[in-house]
């Protein structure tokens, strides 16, 4: 027996970049003791040895397969410990876990990604896979929210994106506390531009719930498909491999039968936002 | 560098310090991990640069609130020790009573000599960072926060019921027995120690995160006790709990 | 394991007399489980509205533990229920899933937590936990098989017996009342001897130990008689609900209001999920030696009717109200997982309704389901 593997054994990956992007986020580039190859959208399980493990989706190209990133928001325990990471620390990391971005479902379509605050992290990987496949999407929109000018995570990446011809996009913030050339407002009142055909168009929404729930209003209300609305959601993951029940939605396990949903097929559930 | 610890102590019966060097198969360990700067009661030493503080004891008298000022002002981390310190444990019942009378009855025709106030917490005093609750507190629980201290992490502390670690542990529910048991409404941490001793939870922890007080209340009463028993029991131990205890 | 084992290989009398050899030819190769009465002292202070009599019948039915035994005087195979279910023995309470080693507070290697089991027999299983077994195989097999839950079960040998049901126990109402699925040895209680049915070779191995006598008309009859009365629950009241129905009920009964009546009953203590035998969700912790350069990776039983369940590090909480709470068990049970496994994932043992301090039962909620949803 055991001829399957111990699901909750990490593997070692040697931090070799500390990135401090806002006042609360900071990016960690990791080299992981084996290849990993993941689907943009899928998540790993960081392990941060006697403190703990937590999940999050790497910010990174998904084709390079000997580093990954994670973008990492101070909020609790093992999210400290991660902040305290320097250059050259071993954690461990379990994973891919979950579907990821269905990309082969996006080709050929029109498509609005709406992100919220640490909401980039997922979406810097999707863009990357878009871009890296340039030609295959028929128009990308970008609309990006943040709460305040200075803690927008990714900001001078973004800006540069701004620039390309395949993507339009925007960016607001609820407050500007440093210099600010965007819109200022929820983004939900950047959505109204958007020209494509919402009864055809994808819409990729990723943020913190509150955010999600309002852009998921606002996008049916303009006359999105409820099956082309593809959430990613945030629930407290542990497992990874749909065991632990801590990341139940209704019928589905967040961790291996989400975290990206389509809206159609959670909407009955309750409880899904808060 | 090791992180420099301090322990002081208030009014308590001193319990919880010999939970401390109860850990004596620990004791070297913990040494190799920290430097003890004062510890009244297990070195000469006295010092005021320390990170941590752990607090045992209520605060009682004027001169308490002026010491745990000072050792909040010096110290980084303060952590409370035990039920006296983390909830006013079983001092509290003094609240219950006249001040004068209580004085009295235990300085006798002294009690002039001894000024006394309202047994607090040590958290309606000053800010604590961390409660290590119970009476006494748990060896497991002190080494498990002092552990993640020095490893600069956060110390987890339950807030649950106490049922959860009995069920991990197959007790047979007290009130099964026809007993009265605290533990649903009591914070774990304990590992059910007094249940899977044969004895109910009398809520030495203070009262889980939103306890269901009105149910434990209702319970009881079904269970045959009357209002003033309920009162007692809950006096006992959650008398930092005004709501539950009036 | 996990297949059903409906075929059956021989049927066999097992004079009672005969037990303490079986045992003695057993422990050699296998640590035996049995139900054994665990609360036998009294309790310091009984409460002062508390019928003695009734509090000594329950100490005799519901007081009892399957813990390790070495001969068959130390069980008693006349219960109602055990105080924890028989996950334990392959979800235990707290289990290593990975340790650590650290240099300096930073990660050296990590190991696989090594654990030796020997092969187990549980000795008087009921319907009920035998079908809660069969619910946790399909969970940690289906989908991603895993390594802890496996290595255990495979260990195990499953003798079943028939129980003494009480008002509490519903398993007829949602199928789990079966007597040919998953064990390998059914004893059923004749009296004298046990009528003993053979389902796999393993338990062909176990029972040829012993000399036993072959089953006469009367036998049978004395089978069925028992069988009869594990059935019958004098007093029970009626889980009213057709169990086929429930997926159906629950979805049109989400915003009746007597869900937050038993939302400000509970008191989200867990225990209903702890003492659940198809409650599985668990917590992970690291925790270190005091040397602090070995640690494990724990994982503890825990609770979806624990407050901090669905909250995530950020401070959302999904199922912050009571309420909410006490319905997602429910549903899990009774929608979710049912959709999913064509059966109720509740297997009626009625442990979460015995010992429910807030005396909150899946019999009253089903009952309350059915009887508000009729009203729509």
């Amino acid at each position: 027996m055991n001829k399957i593997k111990n699901p909750y054994r990490p593997i070692k990956a040697e931090v070799i970049d500390v990135i401090t992007e806002t006042e609360n986020i900071k990016t960690i580039r990791m080299k992981p003791s084996e290849e990993i190859s993941f689907k943009t959208g899928q998540f790993i399980e960081l392990t941060v040895p006697g403190v703990g493990e937590a999940p999050f989706t790497p910010s990174s190209r998904p084709s390079i397969k000997d580093m990954l990133e994670v973008s990492v928001m101070k909020v609790g325990k093992v999210t400290r410990a991660i902040h305290e990471l320097k250059k050259g620390d071993i954690v461990g990391i379990r994973g891919p876990f979950g579907n990821g971005y269905p990309m082969e479902d996006f080709k050929g379509k029109e498509i609005l990604i709406v992100g919220g605050g640490c909401g980039f992290a997922p979406l810097r990987s999707l863009m990357y896979e878009f871009f890296e496949h340039e030609g295959e999407f028929k128009k990308l929109f970008f609309r990006g929210g943040c709460k305040t000018s200075k803690n927008f995570l990714y900001r001078s990446e973004l800006e540069q994106w701004a620039k390309r011809k395949d993507l339009n996009l925007e960016l607001t913030v609820d407050e500007v506390n440093s210099e600010w050339n965007w819109k200022v407002g929820v983004v939900t009142t950047i959505l109204d531009d958007v020209d494509m055909d919402y009864s055809s168009g994808i819409a990729v929404v990723c943020g913190p719930p509150i955010m999600m729930k309002f852009a998921t209003k606002k996008l049916l209300d303009m006359g999105f498909k409820e099956s082309n609305l593809y959430l990613s959601m945030e629930r407290n993951m542990s497992c990874g491999i749909g065991k632990c029940g801590h990341c139940r939605l209704g019928i589905y396990y967040t961790c291996k039968d989400g975290p990206v949903f389509r809206y159609d097929m959670i909407k009955d559930y309750p409880d899904i936002w808060d | 560098m090791k992180p420099k610890v301090a322990f002081f102590d208030f009014t308590g019966c001193e319990g919880c310090q010999l939970q401390k060097l109860n850990c004596e198969k620990e004791l070297l360990d913990i040494l190799q991990h920290v430097e003890i700067v004062n510890f009244r009661e297990a070195t000469s030493v006295r010092r005021d640069d320390y990170d941590i503080a752990f607090v045992e004891g209520s605060i009682s008298t004027p001169t308490d609130v002026g010491r745990i000022q000072k050792i909040r002002e010096n110290a980084k981390i303060l952590v409370t020790l035990g039920a006296c310190a983390s909830t006013g444990g079983l001092n509290k019942l003094k609240n219950f009573q006249p001040l004068n009378e209580v004085r009295e009855y235990v300085y006798g025709d002294k009690a002039g000599y001894f000024d006394t106030i309202p047994v607090m917490a040590v958290d309606e005093v000053v800010k604590v960072d961390y409660k290590i609750h119970g009476c006494p507190m748990d060896k497991n629980d002190y080494m498990n926060v002092l552990k993640a201290l020095v490893m600069g992490s956060k110390p987890v502390i339950p807030d649950y019921p106490v049922c959860v670690e009995c069920k991990r542990k197959g007790n047979v529910c007290r009130y099964e027995l026809g007993e009265i048991c605290l533990g649903p409404i009591t914070r774990a941490g304990c590992d059910a120690r007094c249940p899977s001793n044969n004895v109910a939870c009398t809520g030495c922890r203070g009262l889980a995160e939103n306890p269901n007080v009105d149910e434990a209340t209702e319970v009881m009463k079904k269970y045959g006790l009357k209002r003033e028993d309920i009162i007692r029991k809950y006096r006992l131990f959650y008398g930092y709990w005004q709501e539950v205890t009036k | 394991m996990g297949e059903t084992k409906t075929k059956v290989i021989k049927e066999v009398i097992l004079p009672k007399r005969k037990l303490p050899e079986l045992f003695e030819k057993l422990l050699p190769d296998y640590d035996i489980y049995g139900p054994v009465q665990k609360a036998k002292e009294d309790a310091y202070e009984i409460a002062p509205g508390v019928d003695r009599k009734t509090l000594d019948l329950k100490k005799k039915l519901r007081g009892n533990d399957f813990q390790k035994v070495e001969s068959p005087d130390e069980l008693n195979l006349e219960y109602t229920t055990t105080v924890t279910s028989l996950k334990k023995f392959f979800l235990p309470p707290v289990e290593d899933l990975v340790k650590f080693e650290l240099q300096n507070v930073k990660l050296k290697d990590v190991k696989e937590a090594e654990e030796q089991i020997r092969p187990f027999i549980l000795f008087g299983v009921h319907p009920c936990d035998m079908q809660g077994i069969l619910r946790l195989d399909y969970s940690f097999i289906k989908g991603n098989p895993e390594s802890n839950y496996l290595s255990k079960r495979e260990k195990s040998v499953i003798v079943g017996v028939n129980c003494v049901p009480d008002e509490y126990c519903f398993c007829e109402a949602v199928n789990a009342q079966v007597y040919d699925e998953g064990y390998d040895l059914f004893f059923t209680n004749i009296g004298q001897s046990f009528y003993v049915t053979v389902y796999t070779e393993k338990g062909r191995e176990i029972i040829d130990l012993v000399e036993t006598e072959e089953v006469t008309d009367t036998d049978v009859k004395e089978k069925q008689k028992a069988i009869e009365r594990s059935r019958s629950i004098e007093g029970s009241e009626q889980f009213k609900p057709d169990y086929h129905n429930m997926p159906l009920l629950c979805k049109a009964g989400d915003s009746l209001p007597f869900w937050d009546e038993i939302g400000n009953r509970c008191f989200s203590c867990g225990t209903c999920n702890l003492v659940c035998p198809t409650c599985y969700c668990f917590d992970v912790e690291d925790v270190m030696n005091i040397n602090l350069k070995e640690g494990a990776r724990k994982r503890f039983w825990d609770g979806c009717q624990l407050e901090g369940f669905a909250a995530v590090a950020g401070g959302e909480n999904f199922r912050a109200s009571r309420t909410n709470r006490n319905k997602h068990r429910f549903y899990r049970k009774f929608l979710y997982l049912m959709e999913e496994y064509q059966k109720p994932f509740c297997v009626g043992c009625g442990r979460c309704g015995r010992q429910c301090v807030a005396d909150i039962n899946i019999i009253e909620t089903s009952n309350l389901l059915y009887d508000n949803v009729e009203k729509i």
